[in-house]
């Protein structure tokens, strides 16, 4: 009977253990980013991992976004763990720097460009190669199969664009824009995650182009409506939105009626204050005792009359004022 | 004979150089006239909002534009547009506030471009509270 207990005891335990290790696995997360980066001896060997929370901040460097560091060797190899990010995928950038250079420096454009934006989580699996010398970023492979396979083919496209609208004239570099353009404009509509779908629609510059496609944007918004992380809410802050249409003869033509109607109501007062003018001063008097509801006795011995006096008053106030009673003195103003 | 051949050599050395002249004449025409323009903005004595304006004369075949911002307090955003007012390129660098002996933030930015947009385009630096230097350099060729 004991040793029965016992047995029971032993695999409670080791239920409650499996099931900790099991839960445990799943919050903490197992991300790594790992990779290879080609880098001459001007570049120095620490590699910055900062967090990007907004598309604008993809330019911005302040060492409040850095959140890791990591050194790379001298075959180039770096790597980080990503079990410390949120569960939610958001942006990252990974950045070096020159060796006379500060670790928060940010070089854009340029054979010196010393950045690469990429999304994860704290279960992603990445591992990178850099395949140029200058910039060492410019074009980096993706080796294990996700989301910034389609992420990094925004980039590439916009490098190459970048690489080819600088040796090209104006008239050409339209065209390539346009292209451009529409490659990004598909990528954003046909891609299933937001973050990649958000980033092409920053890479077109959606704030000048919002209003070459209007109904897209409209179905966009309505598409994505449901996402209410950072980087949507600033694209919809920033997005230019055209001012709802109003049914403008219909307001024009109730601002006529209204105007017309106060000016009614404004000659009807003006009538009542006509009459009034046409009152005795004796009668003003008795008139403000009327409006307060006092009685011909009460307004007698206000002034000193005799009661009939005080019904002469009455009477021709309600003839001078068009009323019929005493009660509709009191409801005067 | 003897005379004929230093006639012949003489001919032969006119030639030559004329010919090494009119080459060096076709060189000098053909070499592209280069424009450099520098601006330093302190950035202590900097307005909070400032507009740096860089013309571009008409028929400018190439344009380099390099802008470097460094920062030791505050923060600074650095946005270019081109003569049609669009927004050719933007950068913020800025140092976290409240920290002692923080460490300079640093941002470059390079454009290139064949035949640019001529007219005026603007480098607007919109500052918080920055302390640090802009350089703005440009490069054209006409």
């Amino acid at each position: 009977m004991k040793s029965k207990s016992y047995i029971v005891l032993w695999n409670f335990l080791i239920m409650v253990t499996l099931n900790t290790i099991t839960v445990f696995g799943q919050n903490s997360g197992n991300g790594k980013l790992n990779g290879v980066v080609q880098i001459d001896t001007s570049w120095s060997s620490d590699i910055y991992l900062s967090y990007i929370p907004t598309f604008s901040d993809i330019t911005s460097m302040s060492s409040e976004m850095i959140i890791a560091d990591a050194k790379i060797d001298s075959l180039g190899y770096f790597e980080f763990d990503l079990d410390f990010l949120p569960n939610e995928q958001r942006l990252y950038r990974l950045h070096i720097s020159k060796k006379e250079d500060s670790k928060n420096s940010l070089i854009i454009g340029g054979l010196n460009e010393n950045y690469l934006v990429f999304i994860a989580n704290r279960d992603s699996k990445i591992k990178l190669k850099g395949t140029s010398l200058t910039p060492p970023f410019k074009n980096v492979i993706f080796e294990t199969q996700n989301e910034n396979f389609e992420f990094q083919k925004i980039t590439h496209l916009v490098f190459k664009k970048d690489s080819i609208a600088s040796k090209s004239g104006r008239s050409k570099r339209k065209f390539i824009e346009e292209r451009l353009n529409e490659k990004l404009l598909h990528i954003a509509d046909s891609s299933t995650n937001s973050l990649i779908s958000l980033y092409a629609l920053h890479k077109i510059d959606f704030e000048s182009n919002y209003p070459l496609n209007e109904n897209f944007y409209e179905n966009y918004l309505k598409k994505w409506s449901h996402r209410d992380d950072g980087y949507s809410e600033d694209f919809r802050k920033k997005l230019p939105l055209k001012m709802p249409k109003y049914n403008w003869p219909f307001i024009i033509s109730l601002g006529i009626i209204l105007t017309i109607l106060g000016y009614v109501i404004g000659k009807y007062n003006l009538f009542k204050n006509n009459r009034i003018n046409n009152l005795t001063v004796q009668e003003r008097k008795v008139l403000d005792l009327l409006k307060e509801g006092a009685t011909n006795k009460e307004i007698s011995e206000e002034f000193n009359i005799g009661i009939s006096t005080v019904k002469s008053h009455v009477s021709s106030i309600l003839t001078k004022l068009k009323v019929k009673s005493r009660k509709e003195i009191m409801n005067l103003k | 004979m003897k005379n004929r051949t230093i006639l012949l050599l003489f001919t032969l050395l006119l030639s030559i150089t004329t010919f090494a002249q009119t080459q060096n004449n076709q060189a000098e025409s053909n070499q592209a006239t280069e424009f450099k323009f520098q601006r330093n903005i302190q950035l202590k004595d900097c307005k909070e909002n400032e507009e740096i304006t860089i013309s571009i004369a008409e028929n400018t075949k190439e344009f380099k534009l390099m802008i470097d911002t460094s920062v030791s307090e505050g923060k600074v955003i650095v946005e270019i547009y081109d003569s049609n007012a669009k927004k050719q390129g933007v950068f913020s660098v800025g140092t976290q506030l409240n920290v002692q002996n923080s460490e300079l933030a640093k941002g470059t930015i390079n454009k290139a471009l064949l035949e640019p947009q001529a007219g005026n385009w603007k480098v607007k630096i919109i500052s918080t509270k920055a302390k640090g230097i802009i350089t703005i350099n440009t490069l054209s060729w006409l």
